[in-house]
């Protein structure tokens, strides 16, 4: 929706007022300061950003580009901005994993152009294996952190954190969380600069060769600009303090928005504290705030990042103050309008009770997540199920980061360990040495192949591992919104690349058995896989590629379509499709299974596997 | 208490349905709409794993002043529900003697045994204190020819109630120029067989409230 049919609305005028996603907005506030690069890997909640640079690049005239992962992308981003153009990098919270080694030391070199690093965090785990708190990396590496509280503010901090990373020669971070990120709110544009896009690099080790005696003098002049950026945050408009009273409220981030709506609910005079540079939180202005004060509640989502500075402050200076915050709100999920009211009341010792909720007599099944009707991924599930059975043995299933990871739910079962992007190889070449009587099967999506499962299938391939790996290639970065990779040869901007094909990059590397089958195919599917399960079960190393498109992209581009019905005289209501296949298009009624038709996408899978042959295609 | 639930002046809602129903859209038509108007709005989506096949929530938050995207359980002036199953789960949103607006449609989770019934769903939905508008998405969507346009009349509904916020025509405007002519068609149809439904009591209300 709305495209504008000429103009992308991010590019609109100075001074208009757009509904714009916070990511959008991010992307904005990094075309306003004039960026000439950026790059990402994608990843809940922090993808739309570089998509929306990616769909103006062109009309810009910058670079914007999908890298193969967040270290990759953090390291072109990061030598844009030594030569002198300004660039962006994003990346969810567990992608700066990915790329810490680079950005551990970034603020030793600094950098020569404005270089943000936009961390998008996932309180409760929406969409992510973990909740950890990025602000942390900030205290850890030296890199200060910019924590926007809405979308407006994501695109003013992002302008802001490029300009201050310039002005100071040090890398910055902007920490987003999904209800920044993914929240839609009125966004008034600035003026945009022209983007600086041509950069240059003159010979000079000693400012960016960390050999240790380069680094020893850098750690000296990295600790002195730490000392600036905290004087320059302490000016920064963003943070400030509104209200009065004897208690104050010390707000980061999205906790601001909850805090100062509690603060109107429960009618009560209190001072706040807003911050928008939780790291580091600038001593004078606690200090500034702290005068009259009574106590402390401090409002943020996630970890004490803000809490305990404050607490270290408050020591420091020898105020006996009691801070609340974590005591009373935790350190885990999402904050939510009533979990701020409730602790602001219990800190504040006014009467609140929380609205009552209705309590309905019957409870809806649950509805998790699922493949989508015509996933080529349940075929290729189906068909693993039915070949382990005919050879009677019982894998091992080292899952991995994707749509797959779904293949954890019933009737497939066939993700018994996720830990990390590229983990499911990883950690095979463990249990392969450990587990002696089971064979291992890695499962792994083709954008995470590129991502991180080479060097692990390189290190299988030496160590001699007994692995299948099993990559399910829908052709598309499936879960994130359906990026471009390596494998498809298509850029992030739309233009050609080179197409990568990891069969030939298996091949290289002297994996014993690669084979490519379609898993709508299911007879051939699962002779496949009994093939290569032979070849890990005596020993070797074999990478089975999985090849279908993923069907909402074929649905879309008119590849794949039409729609199949039961004919109820054929089916011998053996219930196969219904319990094996759990495609979201087959329902039950009356004892016969049904095609919901505007559902199904024709994928014909389902009759691929009936004993019967019942399914006949009606469009 | 010094207020009760969310402080008057903003209108929450709370979007419900499968990954795939259109609900985030729902949101983008509203905001366009708020932002020709001049009203703030906060609207939190669901974006990746969540949206694909599961149940899904979107948060709307209208008004002057509306600061946080989420809004509280029990505390949504409306429930805007795209299936019913999901009506069931996201009633818990509503404050008391608020609306819920929902279609017929019944998507039943992949084999999943003890679905209840449709009947079943608004049997219990009726013994709370609420109130319920049922409107023919269905019926509207093929008079429409297409069936991606079941969000609109449930959107349509909603603009009955808050039209002295956001008027039908401002919104029908949006709908026409991002989403074409027949979505603006199911919005309109929507929008009429709510008001008509309302003036003519044909709603299920709970005693409770309309005795307040």
């Amino acid at each position: 929706m709305p495209k504008a049919r000429e103009k992308h609305r991010i590019l609109e005028a100075p001074n208009t007022t757009v509904f714009l996603l916070g990511n959008e907005a991010i992307a904005r506030g990094a075309i306003e300061y004039g960026i000439g690069f950026a790059a990402a890997y994608p990843g809940t909640p922090s993808s739309e950003i570089v998509e929306t640079l990616a769909a103006v690049a062109s009309e810009l005239g910058i670079h914007v580009e999908w890298s193969v992962n967040e270290k990759v992308a953090f390291e072109g981003a990061y030598a844009a901005a030594m030569s002198g153009v300004p660039s962006l990098v994003a990346m969810k919270h567990v992608g700066l994993n990915v790329a810490a080694d680079p950005f551990m030391t970034s603020a030793y070199t600094g950098v020569e152009a404005g270089f943000i690093i936009v961390s998008a965090d996932d309180p409760y785990m929406h969409s992510s294996q973990n909740e950890q708190d990025n602000r942390w990396y900030g205290l850890h590496a030296y890199i200060p952190v910019l924590e926007p509280c809405d979308p407006q503010e994501a695109k003013d901090l992002t302008y802001v954190g490029l300009g201050l990373s310039e002005k100071l020669h040090h890398p910055f971070m902007l920490r987003s969380v999904t209800r920044v990120s993914h929240v839609r709110a009125p966004v008034k544009l600035g003026e945009v600069r022209k983007p600086r896009v041509v950069g240059s690099f003159p010979r000079n080790p000693r400012r960016w060769a960390v050999i240790p005696e380069y680094a020893r003098k850098m750690k000296l002049s990295l600790l002195e600009r730490w000392k600036a950026v905290e004087n320059h945050l302490a000016h920064l408009p963003y943070n400030r303090v509104e209200g009065d009273g004897r208690v104050l409220i010390i707000a980061s981030g999205i906790g601001y928005t909850y805090a100062a709506e509690a603060v109107e609910m429960l009618r009560i005079k209190a001072k706040i504290f807003k911050v928008a540079s939780p790291v580091p939180l600038p001593r004078k202005l606690v200090e500034k705030a702290i005068s009259d004060i009574e106590k402390v509640l401090v409002v943020e989502e996630c970890d004490p990042v803000v809490e305990l500075q404050v607490r270290a402050i408050l020591q420091d200076i020898g105020l006996q103050v009691k801070v609340h915050g974590e005591n009373i709100l935790g350190r885990k999920g999402e904050l939510t309008l009533d979990r701020v009211i409730e602790a602001t009341a219990k800190v504040f010792e006014v009467p609140w009770t929380t609205p009552e909720v209705l309590k309905v007599p019957i409870e809806p099944p649950p509805r998790p997540p699922i493949l989508c009707a015509g996933c080529p991924h349940r075929a290729t599930f189906y068909a693993l199920k039915i070949a382990t059975k005919k050879l009677r043995v019982d894998p091992i299933y080292s899952g991995d980061i994707g749509c797959y990871s779904l293949g954890i739910a019933p009737p497939y079962e066939a993700q018994d360990v996720i830990i990390e992007m590229g983990g499911s190889i990883g950690l095979a070449n463990g249990f392969a040495h450990t587990v002696k009587n089971r064979p291992v099967v890695a499962i792994i999506g083709d954008s995470t192949f590129f991502h991180a499962g080479l060097p692990p299938l390189i290190n299988a391939v030496y160590n001699r591992a007994p692995v299948l790996v099993l990559v399910l290639d829908n052709e598309t970065t499936g879960m994130t919104g359906f990026q471009p990779h390596p494998g498809t040869g298509v850029r992030a901007d739309g233009t050609p690349g080179k197409k990568v094909y990891m069969e030939r990059i298996a091949e290289a590397m002297g994996v014993d058995y690669v084979e490519i089958f379609d898993p709508y195919n299911v007879k051939k599917a699962i002779e496949a896989i009994e093939r290569g399960l032979k070849v890990a079960m005596g020993g070797g190393i074999a990478v089975l590629i999985a090849r279908r498109e993923c069907s909402l992209n074929a649905v879309r581009s008119g590849r794949l379509g039409g729609a199949y019905q039961v004919d109820p005289i054929k089916c011998k209501k053996c219930m196969l499709c219904v319990n094996e296949l759990a495609c979201p298009a087959i329902i039950v009624e009356n004892g016969v299974p049904k095609i919901m038709e505007n559902i199904c996408v024709g994928c014909g899978v389902c009759n691929e596997i009936c004993p019967a042959k019942a399914f006949v295609k009606v469009r | 208490m010094p207020c009760e639930g969310i402080c008057k002046g903003k209108v929450n809602i709370v979007l419900v349905g499968v990954g795939g129903q259109g609900l985030i859209t729902i949101g983008r038509v509203l905001g366009e709409a708020c932002i020709r108007k001049g009203i703030d709005i906060r609207v939190a989506e669901t974006h990746g794993m969540a949206q694909r096949g599961g149940a899904v929530e979107v948060f709307v938050r209208i008004g002057y002043g509306v600061k946080a995207p989420l809004v509280p359980l029990g505390q949504a002036d409306y429930v805007l529900a795209l299936e019913v199953l999901e009506a069931l789960r996201g009633v818990r949103y509503l404050k008391k003697c608020g609306w819920l607006i929902t279609s017929n449609t019944l998507l039943p989770p992949p084999a999943t045994k003890n679905v209840p019934t449709v009947t079943g769903i608004f049997n219990a939905l009726k013994s709370l204190p609420i109130n319920i508008i049922q409107v023919p998405v269905e019926a509207i969507a093929k008079e429409v020819g297409d069936f991606r346009s079941m969000n609109m009349p449930l959107l349509g509904g909603l603009i009955a109630f808050i039209e002295e916020l956001l008027p039908v025509a401002t919104v029908a405007g949006v709908i026409e120029e991002v989403l074409g002519f027949a979505n603006k068609k199911a919005f309109i149809m929507g929008y009429e067989e709510v008001r008509k439904m309302l003036s003519t009591n044909n709603f299920i209300g709970n005693e409770v409230c309309i005795k307040r």
